[in-house]
């Protein structure tokens, strides 16, 4: 071949093609002209395999992480439990539209049960010791990241207030049992603190769950996963704290500024 | 009319699941090259499968998965751990600002120009996690969606919400700095000779990193 300047610029454009050829971005009739012209230019298939091999690199790099077991049983997992949320509909309506009061008698059945996932879940949560969207010295920056971002008024507790200033906060939202909840981080001198919020799902009965006096709440603690959780119920709201501290810690921090 | 429609969506959540399920291995080798560490990698998978359960309605069946699955996958990333990364970062001193200047440099055209481009195929894999692990986010995350997952400039444009334009120069820029960073390491590793353009630039970034040290001690 000749080097016209009418070739060399064919050079010039098939070398800028030659990623969009491997990246399969050309048609079948722009990629035939490419490879016709790859066919006749030792120059550009230099280019092409140069190009060809990085990729390939990439891609065998790749295959050397697969998804863990771990993380395929949670995922697994999530997506059994968003089937049991709509077979629980299924079942629980028409229940509920014939006999009320049995329906009612399943409700306090069920929402021990959901009470105790949850704290399973925030304990997971906690134990994993996840990064958080907003970082703050104090409470009021934290409630004003969380306006706007959940269906639900985030009034979080002030249960740090004895606690010297250097406390740091942080704040994400967070899926809690395919719910949307608040969640609020304190960083302890010893040891941090998980608050979740989220609406209650059943608020009727939350007056009969036993537990502590704690100010004007009803407070169940209990040692889930190694940690210390409490939780609590409030207008409308649930309140599930884990923690590292020890049960008496705990109840102390509670005590001191609950009202 | 009721369990007709029950019966419907727990065929289309045993569906969704099982295509979530297909794409699993690719996404946590995505969120490992975007988060660099294995227990966030799992923690972003799965923040978001259950976005992707929340959400499933806005998927059109029909329409193409792994785009979209990429699509949550990525904007879970952006708005809940780049915050971290960020950090990182900046830390680790790859801004922008260093990839441009490197690119305008001659020296460093003219190493990823150089033809002997074989050694690539006798780097280990481990060197090549390393070089793109070390690209900066931007360029990072389109090469990964690109050549790890071999998805379509339109697709990755919807997933990192810039145009297609500024993808194809992301691609471009990311993959010549990653042939840069691989050509680095086969020096280490006497895969390949330093090309007196590289020994140039290798004296460049030196002088560079005793200048700073010299500021800031």
């Amino acid at each position: 071949m000749t080097s016209s300047p009418n070739n060399r610029m064919q050079c010039d454009e098939v070398t800028r093609a030659i990623p969009w050829l491997l990246d399969e971005e050309l048609d079948s009739q722009q990629a035939a002209e490419v490879e016709a012209h790859l066919h006749d230019c030792a120059e550009c298939r230099v280019v092409l395999q140069r190009e060809g091999q990085l990729r390939l690199a990439v891609r065998r790099a790749g295959e050397l992480e697969e998804c863990p077991d771990s993380l395929r049983n949670k995922v697994s997992s999530a997506c059994t439990r968003e089937k049991r949320r709509h077979l629980a509909w299924q079942r629980t309506w028409p229940a509920m539209s014939a006999a009320a009061i049995l329906a009612s008698f399943i409700w306090q059945g069920t929402t021990g049960n959901a009470e105790a996932q949850d704290l399973e879940e925030a304990a997971v949560r906690h134990a994993r010791n996840l990064p958080m969207d907003v970082v703050a010295g104090d409470l009021g920056r934290v409630e004003q990241y969380f306006d706007g971002k959940l269906p639900f008024a985030v009034h979080v507790p002030d249960i740090v207030r004895n606690q010297p200033a250097s406390i740091q906060l942080g704040g994400r939202v967070i899926d809690l049992s395919n719910r949307e909840a608040a969640y609020v981080r304190y960083d302890l001198p010893g040891g941090r603190m998980s608050m979740f919020v989220y609406p209650d799902p059943n608020p009727r009965f939350s007056e009969v769950i036993p537990g502590y006096q704690i100010g004007d709440r009803r407070v169940l603690i209990r040692q889930v996963r190694g940690y210390t959780t409490a939780q609590w119920h409030s207008q409308g709201l649930v309140y599930s704290v884990v923690t590292d501290l020890p049960e008496r810690e705990l109840s102390t921090v509670l005590t001191a500024n609950m009202r | 009319m009721g369990f007709l429609g029950f019966g419907k969506k727990a065929k289309q959540l045993d569906e969704f699941q099982a295509l979530i399920e297909q794409h699993l291995d690719g996404m946590f080798r995505v969120a490992l090259r975007y988060t660099r560490d294995k227990t966030l990698a799992e923690d972003l998978v799965h923040d978001t499968v259950v976005r992707a359960l929340r959400f499933q309605d806005k998927f059109e069946r029909g329409t193409n998965f792994k785009a979209w699955i990429y699509t949550v996958l990525t904007h879970t990333f952006i708005h809940r751990y780049r915050r971290q990364k960020r950090e990182r970062e900046i830390l680790e001193g790859a801004t922008q600002e260093d990839v441009a200047s490197q690119l305008r440099s001659e020296a460093s055209r003219e190493l990823a120009a150089h033809p002997e481009a074989a050694y690539v195929e006798h780097m280990l894999s481990d060197d090549v996690v390393k070089a793109l692990d070390s690209l900066p986010e931007d360029f990072r995350s389109v090469v990964v969606l690109c050549d790890l997952e071999g998805l379509a400039y339109k697709d990755i444009a919807d997933a990192v919400d810039v145009p297609v334009g500024t993808v194809m120069s992301r691609l471009y820029r990311g993959r010549r700095l990653l042939e840069q960073k691989l050509a680095g390491l086969a020096v280490e590793r006497g895969i390949i000779k330093p090309s007196a353009a590289q020994a140039e630039e290798q004296q460049q970034v030196l002088d560079l990193q005793a200048f700073k040290r010299r500021k800031s001690g």
